[in-house]
């Protein structure tokens, strides 16, 4: 992007203070033409002086009407880089012309009203002062040789009579003493007071600039931090947002068998039904079932949390894989005898061992295959089959179960998310199974996959790598 | 008090239609009961209920919301009472009372929250079954 210095965006803005300028310095000499020719008359022949103030007005007015079109530029060329540049470029040839002109106009004021020899000839100062604000070091220095050119011209001249000398009567004696040495002492005087003037006015606005520059660098700095903290402070709000509406739905999980609880036991307590009686025992079976879901449910959001917070590594230990999962399976084998259900396992024996959590494997392994047994229906397999994968392992968990429908598949990590399906099978579910099993691959660096068709059965295929 | 009057309750928690059936029949309502929408209606046009005890079914509560709606343009059912019961206060920011208010959006007649007492049931009830 370019990028201007407060130099190059206010230069517009110079030039009309400098035609401002130029109406004062205007007013101020047709006031001092007029007290010197008509007041105190040291001036004998003031109308060469008018004409040059009039030609001064003529290009001054020339110059206003321009630097309204640089402010056009400005407006345009906010959007386009090169515009801007083209209108910078204009505005120094404009600046530069303007300062060279004003000294040329001064050399002829000079001139008129006395040469060399007039005390004027130190205004040159005034131009060199601001040539430095407003152009750069070496136009400054450039400016001032001219304003030497012209003055030496004038000198050169004038000692060689070959222009006559404007002497200003009463105020510079004719009969000067050792003349010659006075004019090369005022010319000595003059161009090197029109150099430091330069020199010195230059030096104090580069510094002036650099600061500028790093003022603008730490604006830019500033910006871009005032940005980023922006954007960190919406993903806050955010994230905050994100984590009220996972309170209110972690409450409204919790709430719901403790309400059924509630209402179990306020039926039995206010003697809605007899004592003894198998409605009784029914609605207290009914409570402690869902005492036991509230339990789940509790114990399964403890696990989730330190899992998402990252805590829950307790013991990276090298594992077995096919240990886990033969353990796991003989948990659920009567289970799955009492549906006719079979489970096929071929764990090869080149299975590597992985560096991984165990408690949180068979956490993993315990909420895949029991799902699997839960959601197929009687007579059905599951099949879980391994392979080397890298540095890590692959376990695919098949089953022929009900399967689920192509919309909830990308819902099932989600937390307390159970499909329709799923909850009429089992009112039990706490629906953070699935988020427990992506949170356990996450910790170990893997990846999960589910395929799945609504009655034909799904498939998880998980990559566990060794935890870092 | 409850005699002849037929009470539907749509909700799919197996708990609470239990606790609340027995709770009404102990006053000797007839009680109906679904377990989601789709059966809700068909209940609605085959069992002609008084008054619909009916869950938001939270979070998948636009099935309650849409239910109660879609009962209130019906001819047939939009003179019967609605109570409507959640698992979520409105003093949990879900302002589902101030929704509920709303005739345009949910034109519920009372509501209610789990755990519901089973006296302020019966007299939510009876505020709202039309006089014999």
């Amino acid at each position: 992007m370019l990028k201007l210095t407060l130099v190059e965006t206010e230069l517009g803005e110079r030039i009309k203070w400098l035609i401002n300028l130029r109406w004062l310095f205007i007013i101020f000499a047709l006031v001092t033409i007029w007290i010197t020719s008509s007041v105190i008359e040291v001036i004998t022949k003031p109308l060469p002086l008018y004409i040059v103030i009039l030609i001064l007005i003529c290009y001054n007015t020339f110059f206003r009407y321009i630097s309204k079109r640089i402010y056009h530029y400005d407006i345009i060329s906010e959007q386009d880089e090169s515009k801007i540049e083209e209108s910078i470029r204009f505005e120094n040839r404009i600046v530069n012309f303007q300062i060279s002109f004003d000294i040329f106009s001064l050399s002829l004021l000079v001139y008129f009203s006395g040469g060399i020899g007039n005390p004027f000839i130190f205004y040159f100062i005034f131009h060199m002062i601001i040539a430095s604000i407003i152009l750069s070091r070496a136009s400054a220095y450039i400016q001032a040789s001219f304003a030497t050119f012209l003055m030496s011209v004038i000198m050169i001249l004038e000692y060689n009579n070959i222009i006559a000398e404007n002497y200003i009567m009463r105020f510079i004696p004719e009969n000067i003493f050792e003349k010659n040495i006075y004019y090369l002492g005022i010319f000595f005087v003059f161009t090197t007071t029109l150099y430091l003037s330069v020199f010195m006015g230059t030096s104090i606005v580069k510094k002036l600039r650099e600061r500028e520059g790093e003022l603008m660098m730490l604006k830019d700095s500033l910006e871009t931090r005032a940005k980023e903290l922006r954007n960190v402070n919406e993903k806050l709000r955010e994230a905050d947002r994100l984590k009220s509406e996972y309170v209110v739905k972690a409450t409204h999980e919790l709430r719901s068998p403790l309400a059924a609880i509630k209402n179990c036991l306020k039926v039995l307590t206010s003697g809605y039904v007899p004592i003894e009686s198998e409605k009784y025992k029914n609605l207290l079976q009914r409570a402690e079932d869902r005492a036991d879901v509230l339990l789940f449910m509790i114990n399964d959001l403890l696990s989730l949390s330190f899992l998402k917070a990252g805590k829950s590594t307790r013991f990276a230990q090298s594992l077995v894989i096919k240990e886990i999962i033969t353990k796991t399976v003989s948990l659920f084998s009567s289970q799955a005898e009492d549906k006719k259900i079979s489970i096929q396992y071929n764990i090869q024996s080149s299975l590597q061992p992985i560096i991984g959590d165990r408690e949180n494997i068979e956490i993993l392994l315990i909420n895949l295959v029991s799902n699997a047994v839960k959601y197929t229906p009687e007579g059905g397999t599951i099949e879980i089959k391994t392979e080397n994968k890298n540095s890590g392992v692959r376990v695919v968990v098949s089953d022929s179960g009900i399967g689920i429908s192509e919309e909830d598949v990308p819902r099932i990590f989600e937390d307390f998310f159970r499909t329709k399906e799923a909850r009429d099978i089992d009112k039990r579910g706490t629906g953070l199974g699935m988020s427990i099993v992506k949170q356990i691959v996450k910790q170990h660096n893997g990846e999960i996959k589910v395929f799945s068709k609504v009655g034909k059965g799904t498939i998880f295929d998980i990559v566990l790598n060794n935890i870092q | 008090m409850g005699k002849n009057k037929k009470i539907l309750i749509v909700d799919d928690d197996p708990d609470f239609v239990e606790t609340t059936k027995i709770v009404l029949e102990s006053k000797e309502y007839d009680v109906l009961s679904a377990s989601g929408p789709e059966e809700g209606f068909k209940k609605v046009s085959e069992g002609k209920p008084d008054l619909i005890i009916l869950d938001v079914m939270w979070p998948d509560r636009i099935s309650g919301f849409e239910m109660c709606r879609r009962l209130k343009k019906d001819a047939d059912s939009q003179n019967i009472p609605i109570l409507m019961i959640t698992a979520v206060d409105e003093k949990y920011g879900m302002g589902f009372k101030n929704v509920a208010g709303d005739e345009t959006w949910l034109p519920t007649d009372e509501f209610l929250c789990k755990p519901v007492e089973p006296e302020m049931l019966l007299s939510k009830i009876e505020e709202l079954l039309p006089n014999v």
